[in-house]
């Protein structure tokens, strides 16, 4: 019993890493209907940037932050440049492989700069991990499913209390309309992108000491979250967070319990979600129906 | 300079050359492709059977993009099938290496179309995503089954010797099998796609729901060219284990999948000359940037993703067709002048 | 004077021209009607007029230019609500947050208390402000997508086929709608339509539309009774 709370508990802390990625894709796919297969990449040379400030004498309470700003300035630049010249001329394929591309750069420049040899990430919470009940939390993973819960409760605000939000949500429900009343549909692009990049850095800079921090972290990361990011329909935040922490558990208990998966194998489980919500319910748990479309 | 921009941006129909002039190419070519292994370092034949290797990929894969407008990043799980379909049979087993091809193709074909029947029935959003899932998974399926696999510690090869009556050695024995192959498949996939299926891919890829009233059938049509490309590409995996005499799991990463994009869109998207010159990139390029950095040839991949969709989203195929094209069409006023 | 004077008006999409040198005015506060088969070339027009495809020629707003001057300012900043054919309404906001985008560029206050005075206009609105429009019938949705444009405070307004897909007697009410906010707002309204019979009730102005060409403006009186156009279009 200990054990199976002590796998939902763990199910639970990865989950909320891949809710976060997921929340990404989400908030990308929202406004430019593109599933942009760099932002787990993005997410990891942001973790680079903040040991790297840290490295050359930050404490980690500026580090942090000053690569969560110069990740929000890269990605709102990454659809400037490189997503928007191909959306307004609606070359999907385009776009696809410019992700792609993006994502293999990023990976090399990471692995030029910083080498394959795993950099020691400070944890931002140290000291003994805690005790619920039967199971254990450490500090570091207490701090990461809070800057979760953080990062969702902003978003919510954002989509729900404020003009801007407003606007953002209406242009990606329907652009045409939403040009014709004036929105400022461009910056809301721009914009998401930038919170995109912004919630991947942060949370790989937090999962960057127990996840070993070199090029490619966080492509395992990657597979997950477009698992949650589908379970939970591409188009729905809440979606992406449920779906995380669901595929976090199931992958879990998947991995320790289901004779024959095993650790390596718990990537296949990802793959069978992916599939079968694709063709079973491709607009996912909370999606809009119209992904079906795309 | 943004006259040459402009002019690399259209899509444009293939060259068609003078009869005597393709014919003559031809001859020289494939003259020089039989000639030259004798005279070069195994080094450069083996470089050179790779080229082979992958345009037999890139060839799959033309049919797949170029006749159904959808894209597959998948097709490394079905190379590294191939291979391992090679290196049990005709390393563990002991069997003919050349039995391998026909069984991988076969091996190949029906699980490409085991997954491709539920598989395209996806948007072409939700396909790139399930193949890109399928590419991440793949060092981890091999290594589940390690007992057949070794996994990461792999296995060691010793087969595709020449026969004694050659007198060749392995590294030209191997080269003259790949180019062989390719070659086959260079012509299969001419006659595919100017044959009746040709003319149903490219209807369904222009127009679904025409094609469909028109009486083709799209899931069975979409499935086949899904399973021969595939097929394909485990021809090219068995290839792939005579020229290395090794396979591991570490080798059909996501960077073999980048690969075959590569390979693609800087040959030029739907061009079958271009699947050569993008094959041709993708192996000798890490040879002249290794000198530089590790991880240079793997950042070229990626700035050659990028910089041909913004620069030559018809790759170099795309480019000699703009350049070409005006060319042959002054020759032919000329000819039509002279009569 | 008028208060749109379009001067010449030529578009279309990619190569092919829709629009050939079209040339009218619309008189403030009047209901002008432009009538035309489908394909003449109306929804081209009012998305000309709105910026939401290029066009050459001029066209003014009370002396400002909204044709031919880039996309870099919206029509709705310029006063025009545009009504998009299909209503165009967010589905997936509620009836509120629809409104309260329509005036996304008015201060806060202000408002507030033009929602309140739209859930009075349309009360069927007003009951159902906390749902998704998504949920809304036909009728209703277009009339969020009306009092939606106008909530932005347009001078003019365009509406494109606003009877497509709705029952004879909702159009009816739609339309008398339409007469009550150009009496009460004193708004002028730019309407584009097939159903001849009921839009010439409403409209002072009328103009037909056929392959892309405008023909002469008429009071919408002297039309209904044009034997030619009862041939055509009230099907007399």
């Amino acid at each position: 019993m200990t054990v199976l709370l002590q796998q939902i508990l763990d199910g639970l802390t990865a989950g909320v890493l891949y809710a976060a990625i997921a929340l990404s894709l989400v908030l990308v796919y929202r406004t430019s209907k593109l599933v942009n297969f760099a932002q787990g990449e993005l997410a990891t040379f942001g973790a680079f940037l903040t040991w790297q400030f840290h490295d050359w004498g930050l404490p980690l309470s500026v580090a942090l932050p000053a690569s969560v700003a110069v990740s929000f300035v890269a990605g709102a630049l990454m659809e400037r440049t490189l997503i928007r010249p191909l959306l307004e001329s609606s070359n999907h394929l385009g776009l696809f492989i410019v992700c792609l591309g993006v994502l293999v750069t990023l990976l090399q420049v990471e692995a030029w700069i910083w080498g394959y040899q795993v950099k020691e990430m400070p944890n931002v919470a140290e000291g003994p991990p805690i005790a619920l009940g039967p199971t254990m939390i450490s500090r570091q993973n207490v701090v990461i499913i809070a800057a979760c819960v953080l990062i969702a409760v902003a978003l919510w605000f954002l989509f729900q209390r404020t003009r801007f939000g407003l606007a953002m949500r209406a242009a990606s429900d329907n652009t045409p309309s939403a040009n014709l009343l004036g929105l400022p549909v461009t910056a809301t692009l721009t914009f998401s992108w930038g919170i995109a990049a912004v919630i991947g850095t942060l949370m790989a800079s937090l999962v960057a000491p127990n996840q070993f921090l070199q090029p490619g972290m966080l492509l395992p990361v990657l597979l997950y979250s477009v698992a949650a990011a589908t379970l939970g329909g591409l188009d729905s935040p809440v979606g992406a967070i449920v779906g995380g922490l669901v595929v976090g558990v199931v992958e879990n208990l998947a991995g320790t319990y289901v004779p024959g998966i095993g650790q390596d194998f718990k990537q296949a489980v990802a793959f069978a979600i992916i599939m079968i919500v694709l063709l079973a319910r491709p607009q996912g748990l909370f999606g809009s129906r119209t992904v079906v479309r795309v | 300079m943004n006259r040459i921009l402009r002019a690399v941006h259209k899509p444009r129909p293939s060259l068609e050359l003078p009869a005597w002039l393709s014919l003559t190419t031809g001859v020289i070519v494939l003259g020089c492709l039989l000639y030259a292994p004798l005279i070069s370092a195994p080094y450069a034949n083996t470089q050179r059977a790779l080229v082979c290797v992958y345009a037999v990929v890139g060839l799959g894969l033309h049919l797949l993009t170029g006749m159904t407008g959808q894209i597959s990043l998948g097709h490394g799980f079905f190379f590294a099938l191939g291979a391992y379909v090679s290196a049990v049979l005709a390393g563990t087993a002991g069997w003919p290496y050349l039995l391998a091809i026909p069984v991988a193709a076969a091996v190949g074909w029906g699980v490409g179309f085991v997954f491709g029947l539920p598989a395209l029935r996806l948007s072409p959003l939700s396909l790139s995503v399930v193949t890109l899932a399928l590419a991440l998974i793949t060092p981890s399926l091999i290594k589940r089954f390690d007992d057949v696999t070794h996994g990461a510690r792999g296995i060691a090869l010793d087969i595709a010797a020449p026969p004694a009556w050659t007198g060749l050695d392995r590294d030209q024995w191997v080269f003259y099998i790949c180019l062989a192959v390719t070659t086959l498949t260079g012509v299969m996939c001419r006659l595919l796609s100017r044959g009746r299926t040709g003319r149903a891919m490219r209807g369904l890829r222009d127009n679904e729901a025409v094609a469909t009233t028109m009486g083709i059938r799209p899931s069975t049509t979409k499935s086949f060219v899904f399973a021969t490309s595939t097929a394909l590409a485990a021809v090219a995996g068995v290839l792939y284990t005579y020229v290395t005499q090794f396979v591991a799991a570490d080798a059909f990463h996501l960077t073999l999948a980048i690969a075959f994009l590569t390979m693609v869109v800087v040959g030029g998207l739907g061009s079958l000359p271009g699947v050569i010159l993008g094959a041709i990139f993708v192996v000798y390029m890490p040879s002249w940037t290794a000198e530089i950095n590790e991880s240079a040839s793997g950042l070229m991949y990626g700035v050659a993703l990028v910089a041909f969709m913004f620069l030559m989203p018809y790759g170099v195929a795309g480019l000699l067709r703009a350049v070409g094209g005006p060319l042959l069409q002054r020759r032919e006023q000329r000819a039509g002048q002279q009569e | 004077m008028s208060l749109l004077t379009v001067e010449n008006l030529c578009a279309g999409y990619g190569g092919l021209r829709v629009l050939f040198d079209v040339s009218f005015g619309v008189e403030e506060g009047n209901i002008t009607v432009i009538l035309g088969a489908n394909g003449a070339g109306k929804s081209t027009l009012l998305r000309a007029l709105s910026g939401m495809i290029p066009a050459t020629g001029t066209a003014t707003l009370e002396g400002r230019r909204v044709v031919g001057r880039g996309r870099h300012r919206s029509a709705a900043r310029l006063g025009i609500g545009h009504v998009p054919e299909g209503r165009g309404t967010f589905g997936s906001l509620t009836v509120e947050e629809n409104l309260r985008a329509g005036g996304y560029h008015r201060p806060r206050s202000e408002v507030e208390s033009s929602l309140e005075g739209w859930y009075e206009f349309f009360p069927r609105l007003g009951e159902r402000r906390r749902q998704l429009a998504s949920g809304l019938s036909g009728g209703e949705q277009q009339m969020l997508a009306i009092a939606r444009a106008l909530m932005g405070k347009p001078r003019l307004l365009l509406l494109d086929e606003p009877s497509l897909g709705l029952s004879p007697k909702l159009t009816g009410t739609l339309f008398t709608s339409l007469r009550a906010i150009k009496e009460r707002l004193d708004m002028t309204i730019l309407l584009v339509e097939q159903n001849a019979h009921l839009s010439l009730e409403i409209a002072d102005d009328a103009l037909v539309m056929s392959a892309g060409r405008l023909g002469p403006k008429q009071s919408a009186a002297e039309l209904r009774q044009d034997q030619q156009i009862q041939r055509a279009y009230l099907g007399a």
